[in-house]
């Protein structure tokens, strides 16, 4: 017996199909009449069939009976000829959709999706509404309108520019260390110096350092000739 | 110029627009709406725009090409998986070929009942449902979305479209002397369900 597990929603032509393709033979009477037995034990044996397609699955199982049975007793049966051409063709014809459905699954699967936008009536009022040329207005007329504007706006006169360095004294820069010192007991030159924009700046802090030096409001430590200077609370 | 019209309206409305609908708007016949759309269809697909226009039925929609889909889900950050249950996928492509389809002929092809299958695609907006007034029975077709998923300009492109599409033989079988008298009706219906 071959083991088939049918999906919920999947009806006796997918059944039927299933059995065929696995026995690799084509849509005829005779596979059909084969596997007529298997059908019939499939959904014999099978629990997971909804009761409420079991009636589907029936007139399925008693076409393919009636096929069965004519194969083996062909001269008793001549007027359902046309019953079972029928289930032949509709097999067929189920097949061909099984088909093109794998052809939507790999487009759907590619996700080549194409997008909508969101009509939204107000937002597109709103910006139609904001403004509204005066009705006869001629391209002509915005043309003399923009020349004119052009022609009273000056451009303003460019002054000359100048930077100025921002001087600082020695007893500017002795309070900021001052202020360093506050919280700590330590502080170094280059620490000093991260606040110095420039070469003056670098000058006035030595000084000011020197200048706090020489009054003994600090000591000086310096280790190595270049090194960082320690600047230490007396 | 009215296609370039029809044009407009699909930028400006962003969602599917109806040939009635554009035909009332732009004052003209609806064969007209109809042709003039469907060229538009096609130069913008021939032309490779990055934007086209999609056909369902008798709606048209303006959308992002599929060709830059990629690039289109990174910015919006769309992470939809497009994967489907088999039934499903069975269903909605019967649907997508045979469409407009009843349930009944559904039920027929799938061999199954396929009401909680139909439910399902409902739900997901994958399907609609057109009630045929004097027929008095509903007929099911794919969405703009669906269409939008698979990344075609219309369903007519698919695969095969063409002979699955007619491809009816236990509907002619079972119906053909119906059809045979039904058939100036039917095509009365056609314009009504437009």
């Amino acid at each position: 017996m071959i083991q088939f597990k049918l999906e919920k929603f999947e009806g006796p032509l997918s059944l039927l199909l299933k059995l065929i393709e696995h026995q690799e033979m084509d849509i005829t009477q005779v596979s059909m009449s084969k596997v007529a037995d298997q059908y019939v034990g499939y959904i014999r044996s099978n629990g997971n069939i909804d009761p409420e397609d079991m009636a589907d699955f029936l007139v399925v199982a008693a076409r393919l009976l009636l096929i069965k049975s004519k194969a083996l007793l062909p001269y008793l049966y001549p007027e359902e000829e046309e019953e079972i051409e029928e289930l032949e063709q509709q097999l067929k014809m189920y097949r061909e959709f099984i088909e093109a459905s794998k052809g939507i699954q790999k487009r759907l699967g590619k996700k080549i999706f194409m997008f909508a936008r969101e009509f939204n009536r107000r937002a597109l009022l709103n910006n139609v509404n904001l403004f509204a040329p005066p009705k006869g207005l001629k391209k002509d007329e915005v043309r003399i309108i923009f020349a004119e504007l052009l022609r009273r706006i000056q451009p303003p006169e460019v002054l000359e520019e100048k930077t100025i360095d921002h001087k600082i004294s020695i007893e500017e820069k002795i309070l900021h260390i001052q202020k360093m010192l506050l919280n700590r007991i330590k502080t170094s030159f280059n620490e000093v110096l991260r606040q110095a924009s420039n070469k003056t700046e670098v000058i006035v802090s030595f000084l000011a350092m020197l200048e706090m030096m020489r009054q003994q409001e600090v000591i000086l430590e310096q280790e190595e000739m270049f090194g960082d200077i320690l600047i230490s609370k007396n | 110029m009215l296609k370039s019209k029809i044009e407009s309206l699909l930028f400006i409305s962003a969602k599917p627009m109806a040939i009635s609908q554009l035909s009332v708007l732009l004052k003209a016949k609806k064969e007209e709406i109809k042709k003039a759309g469907d060229e538009l269809v096609l130069e913008y697909k021939e032309t490779k725009r990055g934007v086209q226009i999609i056909k369902n039925g008798n709606k048209f929609q303006m959308v992002s090409s599929s060709e830059n889909a990629r690039v289109v889900q990174e910015f919006i950050k769309d992470e939809t998986t497009g994967e489907l249950s088999r039934p499903s996928l069975e269903a909605l492509t019967i649907i997508a070929y045979r469409g407009p389809i009843s349930k009944i002929d559904l039920d027929r092809i799938r061999g199954v009942n396929c009401a909680l299958i139909i439910r399902n695609l409902l739900l997901r907006g994958l399907v609609e449902a057109k009630t045929d007034k004097v027929k008095k029975e509903i007929y099911y077709t794919v969405t703009f979305d669906f269409i939008r998923f698979l990344g075609i300009n219309d369903v007519k492109e698919l695969a095969d479209y063409e002979r699955l599409h007619k491809d009816d033989t236990i509907d002619r079988v079972l119906l053909d002397s119906e059809q045979q008298s039904n058939k100036e009706k039917k095509e009365d219906n056609k314009d009504k369900v437009e």
